[in-house]
């Protein structure tokens, strides 16, 4: 150990001293100070504030009382103590909404799930069959089967008919069989009225969205051999009906009428 | 149980500490809680004569700590340091000693906590005796006051604030180097040179001045 070490070390254990009001041979003056600063502890207690005050009298719940709570949704229950953290459950968990919006909200969410169901072809056919007719009718009434398709329009193309509705899936080619929606299928509505006539689109768009005129749909139609479709599931054809082009050459294609 | 009695009444009425066990003073002004488990036993469970024994235990060095700190509202303060303290209970364990480290943790961090939302570092307000609306200062307080105690916070305040801190919880709160370092989250190597050099430029201030307390 150094002699600086030592110094220090002497220090240190003069401050000790002093500042735990040991005797000490420090300076009068330091001493006076430190003990006045001490002193300071033992002046008068500040009153408590009223929230204080209620609390030294009454005391508070049991910590215990709160823990079944807390227990049972421990996560949440510790995030919901936050304010601000409440706020966005609230809103996340649909507790902050109205009565109002909670209706619309729980109608929206029926109408998703029940036009999705049909949509995706699954569920007894007798939740398909009307949801499917509803879907159609509103998509008619939107217009949606006219939204342009995103097959490939190069003429030249080959044909890829075969290739989306060569193997008719159990569920898609019925639903081309269905000539529900024959005013969709008018040369005067909607999309068709995007692309010329003469477009290869009317030949691959007709496979998804149908933007064939309704002449052309008729074949297509009769065209379509899958019993399935035809028989069994006469539901929401529009868009395989619009998209049902004139391919002679390709009678096979009934999965064309999954649109 | 009776509560603190240094010779001279507190500011307010003092809660009935009856029940609980003898608070003992000791050499100075820092008490004890005989039988401090059994008192934060029943705090955590909610007593309010728990609560009171501890606030009696700890609320003059707590506001010492806060005034020497240079808090205006050393009462408003004071309150919202042990509301923390008795709502967090379930958070602390460990034995008095700790508890009294933990009680001045909070104090601490609140005060960093309300300077940093006034956005401005803490400045020391110079001490005034008349604006101390305490309203029934003791015996020992009216012989400290004005003088002593405005000189003793004057000369703080030529302190740094680390300094500072760390001179006023070795004093006033009775903690260990080891309790401050906690405290203020430091190293004790880290508190024992700011302890030095603290205490050095009290004595160089004060051999400078050389004005009495």
């Amino acid at each position: 150990m150094t002699t600086a070490d030592d110094d220090l070390h002497v220090q240190d254990a003069r401050d000790e001293r002093l500042l735990t009001g040991a005797p000490t041979g420090e300076d009068p003056a330091v001493v006076d100070l430190v003990e006045t600063l001490r002193a300071t502890a033992s002046a008068a207690a500040p009153a408590p504030s009223a929230a204080l005050a209620a609390l030294l009298r009454d005391g508070l719940a049991p910590v215990t009382a709160v823990l079944p709570e807390v227990t049972a949704e421990p996560h949440r229950a510790h995030l919901a103590r936050r304010p601000g953290t409440r706020r966005r459950l609230d809103r996340r968990t649909g507790r902050g909404l109205g009565v109002a919006a909670k209706v619309a909200l729980g109608a929206g969410l029926a109408v998703v799930a029940f036009g999705g169901a049909a949509a995706a072809g699954v569920g007894p056919e007798a939740v398909r069959a009307p949801a499917t007719r509803v879907v159609d009718a509103v998509r008619d009434l939107l217009g949606t089967g006219d939204v342009p398709d995103v097959t490939p329009t190069s003429p030249t193309s080959p044909v890829p008919a075969p290739a989306v509705t060569g193997v008719p899936s159990p569920g898609g080619e019925g639903r081309g069989a269905e000539p529900t929606a024959p005013e969709s299928a008018a040369p005067s509505q909607g999309g068709n009225g995007q692309q010329s006539p003469g477009e290869s689109r009317s030949e691959t768009g007709e496979l998804r969205s149908g933007t064939a005129p309704g002449p052309d749909a008729q074949p297509g139609r009769a065209a379509t051999p899958a019993p399935s479709g035809g028989a069994g599931e006469p539901r929401g054809g529009e868009g395989t009906q619009r998209g049902l082009t004139p391919a002679p050459t390709q009678p096979g294609r009934s999965g064309d009428a999954r649109g | 149980m009776r509560s603190r009695d240094h010779g001279h009444p507190p500011a307010h009425r003092a809660p009935d500490l009856r029940g609980w066990a003898a608070v003992s003073a000791v050499r100075h002004p820092v008490a004890v809680l005989d039988d401090f488990d059994a008192v934060l036993a029943a705090a955590r469970d909610g007593s309010g004569d728990a609560f009171a024994a501890l606030y009696e235990d700890l609320v003059r060095p707590v506001a010492a700590y806060l005034r020497a700190k240079g808090v205006v509202e050393v009462e408003d303060v004071t309150s919202e340091v042990f509301l923390a303290v008795f709502t967090g209970l379930a958070r602390f364990s460990g034995d008095q000693k700790q508890f009294r480290s933990w009680v001045f943790t909070i104090a601490h961090r609140r005060l960093v906590d309300g300077w940093r939302r006034a956005g401005r570092s803490p400045d020391h307000t110079p001490y005034e005796a008349a604006d101390d609306t305490r309203s029934t200062p003791s015996a020992e307080t009216l012989a400290l006051d004005a003088v002593g105690h405005e000189r003793v916070m004057a000369v703080l305040g030529e302190l740094t604030d680390e300094q500072r801190d760390v001179l006023v919880l070795r004093v006033v709160a009775d903690l260990t180097v080891e309790e401050v370092a906690a405290v203020l989250d430091r190293t004790p190597g880290a508190v024992k040179a700011l302890q030095r050099r603290g205490l050095a430029s009290l004595r160089r201030i004060l051999a400078t001045e050389g004005v009495p307390l």
